[in-house]
């Protein structure tokens, strides 16, 4: 695994954690699995054994977090904390901080993908600039 | 319903007009480009259709807009979001951003698709699909 981004995206989640719980779930929103999606194909890591060739146990705890809260009804967390913690409206600061806590993570699950990819898939070109 | 056409989305005049957001593309004539980018500063919520949008053709280009994915149903009134209205617009712009990723951003994903990733570790040389 590229360690220093996934420590940074570790570290991301512990930030927002700690902004608010309404900020860290906008977040995870990003990178929550669909449940319909799920019970179709799968979780999106299941591939990566192949492609990628990574031990399963590797991926295991990953695929299990995942599997856990999917058959446990965790989609759309974000929505269900909202509207028990502001039943009628959200200040627009808290609005629009979560949306950018969501398209951090976002952009953050684009760079570690980026790093995993060149850690992996490196194909005789050098490491730091293959898949840009 | 008040209009939200969100802070990032881009109005394009050149080479074909259009309005873009989060890879969706939306093709518009000169004119409609025109009248959006008089309309635009009126889209953020807080007025309605009708105030922000009061001639008829106006008003058609705003619904096209919203029925497209790009203009949003999103009440910003007394400095707050009703939290249903939000938590769609947030759900939306995130379905969007997975959805719609630039091959440019996410190369990698057509060459998992296309079954060309290689599983070396930096250095290491070693068969593909090893």
């Amino acid at each position: 695994m590229p360690l220093t981004s996934t420590a940074q995206f570790i570290a991301l989640q512990y930030r927002l954690a700690h902004l608010s719980v309404l900020d860290y779930l906008a977040g995870s929103a990003v990178i929550e699995v669909d449940p319909d999606a799920y019970a179709r194909q799968g979780d999106p890591y299941a591939p990566w054994e192949t492609a990628y060739g990574i031990a399963p146990e590797i991926l295991a705890p990953v695929r299990q977090h995942i599997r856990d809260d999917v058959t446990s009804g965790h989609a759309q967390l974000f929505r269900a904390v909202a509207l028990a913690s502001a039943p009628s409206a959200l200040p627009l600061a808290v609005a629009t901080s979560a949306l950018l806590s969501a398209w951090t993570v976002f952009e953050a699950t684009r760079l570690w993908q980026r790093d995993m990819y060149e850690h992996y898939h490196v194909n005789g070109r050098t490491p730091g600039r293959a898949g840009l | 319903m008040r209009p939200l056409l969100p802070a990032d989305a881009r109005l394009l005049t050149t080479p074909e007009p259009a309005c873009l957001l989060d890879g969706l593309t939306v093709a518009l004539t000169s004119s409609e480009a025109g009248r959006l980018t008089v309309l635009a500063p009126q889209l953020t919520g807080r007025l309605t259709l009708q105030q922000a949008a009061a001639a008829p053709d106006d008003a058609a280009l705003i619904s096209r807009l919203h029925d497209a994915g790009v203009v949003f149903d999103l009440p910003v009134i007394d400095g707050a979001v009703p939290v249903g209205p939000f938590c769609d617009y947030l759900y939306a712009r995130i379905s969007g951003w997975r959805c719609r990723k630039h091959p440019d951003q996410w190369p990698w994903r057509e060459v998992i698709t296309t079954g060309q990733a290689r599983t070396q570790f930096s250095g290491t040389p070693s068969p593909a699909g090893g």
